[in-house]
């Protein structure tokens, strides 16, 4: 157990009636980090927050605050503030009684909730809107509100569910930066709940991706998306089009075909299947933006050449799309080149580009 | 000529829409004019009225007259309904807050399927009931002397103000807590957690937040709670014959005993003022609600 950890979550198992959500999490957190609960809906990553947060008593295991065993303690009686995904302000309060409400049931003095508040709307740009009703707000100043709400009683841990999803498109785009600009000011330890992979990528320093209440792999965003741990992290984190083939090792690294496409020799992949001869069926994922179409020409060394047409060609911007059939399988690959639907290509596959995955029957993994 | 024929098949089929319309809300309105408009009127007329050798004529007469005799009534009958409403408010929230933000499932569960029953009796039942239980022989002191908290020699009637109060309370209750329970289920749950993440108690959050969001619902439920304790007879009557009482009981007096409809209606017009005078201070709310949300 790190020893200077925020939070740490040790075991810990929920359930709603004989339905396990949460089974055997562990995590720490530590000072001024910010970290994201990735995953599905249904994997357990809101539950999680929420038993963080109070809102749920686990079944087993531990949640220490501070070193403090919380796991008991109503959500009132911990040193935590959360942001929901409704925003949950009070209708019949102003802006400055939204914010202030917290200040006030810690009987902090009344000129000292004034300069606090004044503080607080400043950054969050919500200066002049105290008198207003929250009625009266856009969804963005709502959200700001929010969290201004949470960071005015200035908590040792902020809980964030889903703040954005409610936001139009735009404006997620622009709060993202603007609240890890803002927590990253003020040194706020964070746990931040999302299904959005990007959104979770720019915001946070360290992603916990969660699949059927267990978390499958943390680490830095880089991490899970350079070295996805397996084959649901790969697909979760963008690496969707999947190829199953046949792998052999060579003596300089290992050698990968299929009916209908030919051996081709890649010196390193990603995944779990470099080492080790547990895989001579293989999920081989790979990125839109990282293969390339190719008109003709003969393979190369170190990359995997996949013969196919093109069934359909849109152009969703920066670059074209093509789904691509190859055998039996469909995929999307992104290239800033035309062509046009019916033409026979090749999808040319790097070696950086592929990951590799022991190969899961679609049947036994359901 | 196709056009114009088109253009007159559509008005007339718009005319037969509307003549199907109106049609359809005239049982409504016939009903409204025939049953209330009609009998109100003319009992207002009827208190702005006496009859005299040169026929009737204008006159304040049976105001004048029900002031002075039933003064002590109207005021009485304020202050009981006034009591009422307030307890029924209390008891309302305090039920409907036990059944939002209470934990324990099975009180929770026990509260919300019983507080509904006294919906279903009629008022005449209610007063018959309270009559045998609220009485100095009565069911309530008959078990309070059993377990011993009263001796027979302590034991008081509850047959006056008291039992009208309790009866309306008890009768009234569950239709207030019924919108009120209904309007703080529907808030959002995420608002009571963020008051309960930010520190605040159970009774706090009831107050502060849950109470004010639901104050439009408690307000409209006991505006249709005051009319009908005001409009109800057999409960005084039943319950307390002491004077002064309620002006319902009074107003039937008048037409029994002395067929004086004047001072009735006097009466009645008294009453309807106070209703609506209630039922304006609602209104005048909802507007500067409406007002502050813009």
């Amino acid at each position: 157990m790190a020893t200077d950890a925020i939070l740490s979550v040790r075991d810990l198992s929920v359930a709603y009636g004989q339905t396990r959500i949460l089974d055997g999490i562990s995590l720490d957190l530590e000072q001024g980090e910010f970290l994201a609960l990735l995953g599905r809906s249904g994997c357990g990553k809101t539950t999680l927050l929420r038993t963080i947060g109070g809102f749920m008593r686990p079944e087993h295991g531990q949640v220490r605050i501070d070193g403090v065993d919380v796991t008991r303690l109503s959500p009132e009686a911990r040193p935590t503030a959360m942001v929901f995904q409704s925003y949950a302000l009070w209708p019949h309060m102003t802006v400055f009684g939204n914010i202030a409400y917290g200040l006030k049931l810690r009987g902090v003095p009344k000129p000292e909730i004034t300069r606090r508040i004044d503080e607080v709307l400043a950054l969050l740009r919500l200066d002049g809107l105290a008198d207003r009703k929250v009625t009266a707000l856009s969804g963005g100043q709502r959200q700001r509100v929010a969290l201004g709400r949470a960071l005015a009683v200035a908590p040792r841990l902020l809980l964030l569910d889903e703040p954005l999803s409610n936001l139009d498109a735009r404006i997620r785009l622009d709060l993202r930066h603007e609240i890890r600009d803002l927590l990253k000011r003020l040194g706020v330890t964070a746990v931040h709940v999302t299904h959005d992979r990007e959104e979770a990528m720019v915001m946070a320093d360290r992603l916990a991706l969660m699949n059927g209440g267990q978390i499958v792999q943390q680490g830095a965003p880089a991490e899970l998306y350079d070295r996805p741990a397996s084959s649901f992290v790969a697909d979760f984190m963008g690496a969707s089009n999947i190829i199953t083939l046949d792998v052999r090792h060579a003596d300089d690294g290992l050698i990968v075909e299929g009916p209908g496409i030919a051996p081709a020799r890649i010196s390193a992949a990603a995944g779990s299947c470099t080492v080790g001869d547990n895989c001579a069926r293989a999920d081989i994922h790979f990125r839109s933006a990282q293969a390339r179409i190719e008109a003709s020409g003969a393979a190369v060394d170190d990359e995997l050449s996949l013969p196919g047409v093109i069934l359909q060609a849109t152009y969703p911007g920066d670059s074209y799309r093509y789904a691509v059939q190859v055998g039996h399988d469909r995929f999307l690959v992104d290239d800033i080149r035309k062509f046009s639907e019916g033409e026979a290509v090749r999808i040319v596959l790097p070696a950086g580009a592929i990951h590799l995955f022991p190969h899961v029957d679609a049947q036994s993994a359901a | 000529m196709a056009q114009a024929t088109a253009f007159y098949r559509t008005g007339l089929i718009m005319n037969a829409s509307r003549f199907s319309g109106l049609l359809l809300v005239a049982p409504a309105v016939l009903f409204i004019a025939g049953l209330f408009v009609y009998p109100l009127s003319y009992s207002f007329i009827d208190a702005f009225t006496v009859a005299g050798d040169a026929g009737t004529r204008f006159s304040l007469a049976n105001f004048v007259l029900a002031f002075e005799l039933y003064g002590d009534d109207i005021v009485f009958t304020v202050l009981i309904v006034g009591l009422s409403a307030v307890l029924i408010a209390s008891g309302a929230i305090l039920i409907g807050g036990y059944i939002t933000l209470g934990t324990n499932r099975f009180l929770v569960n026990a509260v919300r399927i019983l507080y509904r029953w006294p919906l279903f009796i009629p008022f005449i039942v209610a007063a018959q009931c309270m009559r045998t239980f609220l009485a100095k022989n009565g069911l309530m002191n008959g078990v309070l002397i059993e377990m011993g908290m009263l001796t027979p020699l302590e034991t008081t009637g509850f047959l006056d103000w008291r039992g009208i109060v309790i009866t309306f309370v008890w009768k009234q209750l569950p239709f207030v807590a019924l919108l009120v329970t209904g309007a703080m289920a529907s808030l959002d749950r995420a608002g009571i957690e963020a008051a309960r993440d930010l520190g605040a108690g159970r009774l706090r959050i009831l107050w502060q937040i849950v109470v004010p969001q639901v104050m439009p619902t408690l307000i409209v439920a006991l505006v249709l709670s005051i009319v009908t304790m005001m409009s109800v007879l057999s409960v005084p009557v039943m319950i307390s014959g002491h004077s002064p009482t309620m002006m319902t009981v009074q107003m039937a007096f008048r037409v029994n005993a002395y067929h004086d409809y004047g001072t009735a209606n006097a009466l009645g017009v008294i009453s309807y003022l106070i209703t609506g005078l209630v039922a304006w201070i609602y209104l005048r709310r909802g507007v500067a609600g409406k007002g502050g949300e813009k």
